[in-house]
């Protein structure tokens, strides 16, 4: 049983990563050239690790910890967004990357793809086909900052590797 | 979590993804000046004003955002929802551009070409 103890305490850990690393990440002041609103996904990479190291029901608990923190922090309707995004995104990298060979910095695409896929469909429930506007600038920065995250988490995974054999 | 090689076949499909994201992208940026605002609330059509028969600016609340329309395009001049990210669009002029205030519910975008704008008078 020590051994879930220290996956839950894993777990925890990279919840809380996950909510540092979106706090910082609106304090980043708006990106030149990108949409208003447009944010480089940084808590992907913590849900990337999540999905390859823990496993999905770990992961999702990441995701719907970040989900639960801005919902309380930043409305109703940030808290929808965040969630649908989060979960979907995480679900996304995990079958990329358990059930292909594909990199991460593939499955880093994948995943903010699928970010950017699931808040496009809560925000087209939201207001209607308007929202559609944002999909092509969407499109390209989950290409780019997909492979900004899985190039990210590639340089840390050897100090991070320790933590996750740890646990094995 | 092992290292896992990028390949050549994969470095094809992120270009390939890239090439085609910036297209679209690219396409979308081109798009001439419109010459209507569409004002929605909930998905359903509030208000079509035809820009260039305003003589001066116009403001219309919806709710509780403001909405600022005049011949050089529509804006969102304030809203309060805590982002902003509809009054950080700033001022929409391209047929097809588009703010949305989720949070209120509300969108603002321009449609029809710049051709409507001389049938109209």
């Amino acid at each position: 049983m020590q051994g879930k103890a220290k996956r839950i305490a894993l777990c925890g850990l990279l919840g809380a990563l996950a909510l540092a690393l979106s706090f910082l990440e609106g304090l980043l002041p708006p990106l030149p050239g990108l949409p208003p609103g447009a944010k480089p996904g940084l808590s992907n990479i913590v849900t990337m690790f999540a999905a390859g190291s823990l496993g999905l029901p770990y992961a999702l608990a990441v995701a719907i910890l970040k989900g639960g923190f801005a919902f309380l922090t930043r409305g109703v309707t940030a808290g929808l967004m965040s969630l649908s995004g989060g979960v979907l995104s995480t679900l996304a990298m995990w079958a990329v990357w358990k059930k292909t060979r594909f990199s991460l910095l593939f499955t880093g695409v994948c995943g903010a793809l699928a970010h950017n896929a699931a808040q496009l469909s809560v925000a087209l429930l939201l207001t209607g086909p308007a929202a559609l506007f944002y999909t092509p600038a969407l499109l390209l920065f989950s290409v780019v900052f997909g492979i900004c995250s899985g190039l990210a988490l590639r340089l840390v995974l050897p100090a991070l590797t320790k933590l996750g054999t740890f646990i094995q | 979590m092992e290292k896992r090689k990028f390949t050549m076949r994969e470095a094809l499909w992120l270009l390939a993804l890239l090439i085609l994201a910036a297209g679209i992208y690219l396409w979308s940026l081109l798009q001439p000046a419109g010459s209507t605002a569409v004002i929605e609330q909930n998905g359903a059509e509030l208000y079509r004003v035809t820009l260039s028969s305003l003589s001066e600016p116009e403001q219309l609340e919806v709710n509780g955002t403001v909405i600022e329309l005049s011949r050089a395009g529509a804006r969102f001049v304030s809203s309060p929802c805590p982002d902003q990210v509809c009054v950080e669009m700033g001022l929409l002029t391209r047929a097809g551009e588009t703010a949305v205030c989720l949070p209120q519910r509300v969108s603002v975008r321009i449609a029809g070409g710049a051709g409507a704008d001389s049938v109209t008078g």
